[in-house]
């Protein structure tokens, strides 16, 4: 158990997530293809790019690992995205007020004048 | 349609359940502005300074807390209102979460820590949610967790957006 696996746990929910949403998109005509997740943790991406059993990896359950199916399908294209950037950030920990205001910006958080 | 349900047009969509729909030609803003100063009004944390922040960085809140107890009806209510908040301010849900964790046995430092929530609101009580127009369509995922990020049963937190 390491942070990597936290993290790719958390990206294969995302992908399901991503999937759904897709899918919802097709009935409007809108077809996303090779989708960007952003994810900060390298090994994370390197585990859902290299689709061989590693040792160090093996106790991580087979559910998770559908997301390798997508990766390799070309529907899902993880990529690395610095810690400034990462806007999940703000629904798994506390943050200070910068990286708070900044991130809630950016999630189209905005003040209503009527 | 009309002839099998009784139904009548009300015009455009402009409030329901407590969620404000404001419909521009910019876009669609999603707020809840006038729930948030119902809340505040109720729960009364008028006389206290302003936050920027719902929760403190470095907050560690534990079961095994020594504090006094306080009124546990009182708490759930409190929660149960920011729930339903977060629907237009999705951005409170780690920390509301966080809290409602302590349901069960709530202390004074839970509820100082709901109670900062309450004042970060007042800060920003007419913040909503904007759904811009635009033709440039992409769909991205962003996904994070936090390792044993939970303190109490050091469970990994995650979170996709």
């Amino acid at each position: 158990m390491s942070t990597a696996e936290a993290e790719y746990i958390s990206a294969a929910s995302c992908c399901t997530q991503l999937l759904w949403m897709k899918h919802q998109l097709e009935d409007y005509q809108i077809n996303a293809n090779s989708i960007p997740t952003y994810c900060h943790n390298t090994a994370a991406i390197c585990l859902s790019k290299n689709p061989i059993l590693h040792s160090k990896a093996k106790h991580i359950e087979i559910k998770h690992h559908f997301i390798r199916d997508y990766v390799e399908k070309g529907i899902l294209d993880i990529q690395f995205i610095d810690i400034e950037h990462q806007w999940a950030d703000i629904f798994t920990k506390p943050l200070i007020m910068e990286i708070f205001d900044f991130i809630k910006k950016n999630l189209n958080m905005h003040f209503v004048f009527d | 349609m009309h002839d099998e349900f009784e139904m009548s047009m009300m015009g455009e969509l402009k409030f329901f359940h407590g969620i404000q729909i404001n419909q521009s030609k910019d876009g669609v803003y999603v707020h809840q502005t006038k729930y948030t100063k119902e809340l505040l009004k109720k729960f009364k944390p008028e006389d206290c300074k302003v936050m920027n922040t719902p929760m403190h960085p470095t907050c560690t809140l534990s079961k095994e807390d020594i504090g006094s107890k306080v009124d546990q009806k009182l708490y759930r209510r409190m929660i149960g209102s920011l729930l339903y908040l977060t629907a237009s301010r999705p951005y409170i849900l780690f920390s509301v979460c966080l809290c409602a964790r302590f349901q069960s046995d709530p202390r004074k430092s839970h509820l100082t820590a709901v109670k900062r929530i309450l004042r970060y609101l007042k800060e920003t009580t007419n913040l909503g949610l904007l759904y811009m127009k635009s033709l440039d369509y992409k769909l991205v995922g962003f996904c994070d967790a936090d390792y044993a990020g939970d303190r109490i049963e050091r469970k990994s937190t995650s979170g996709n957006c």
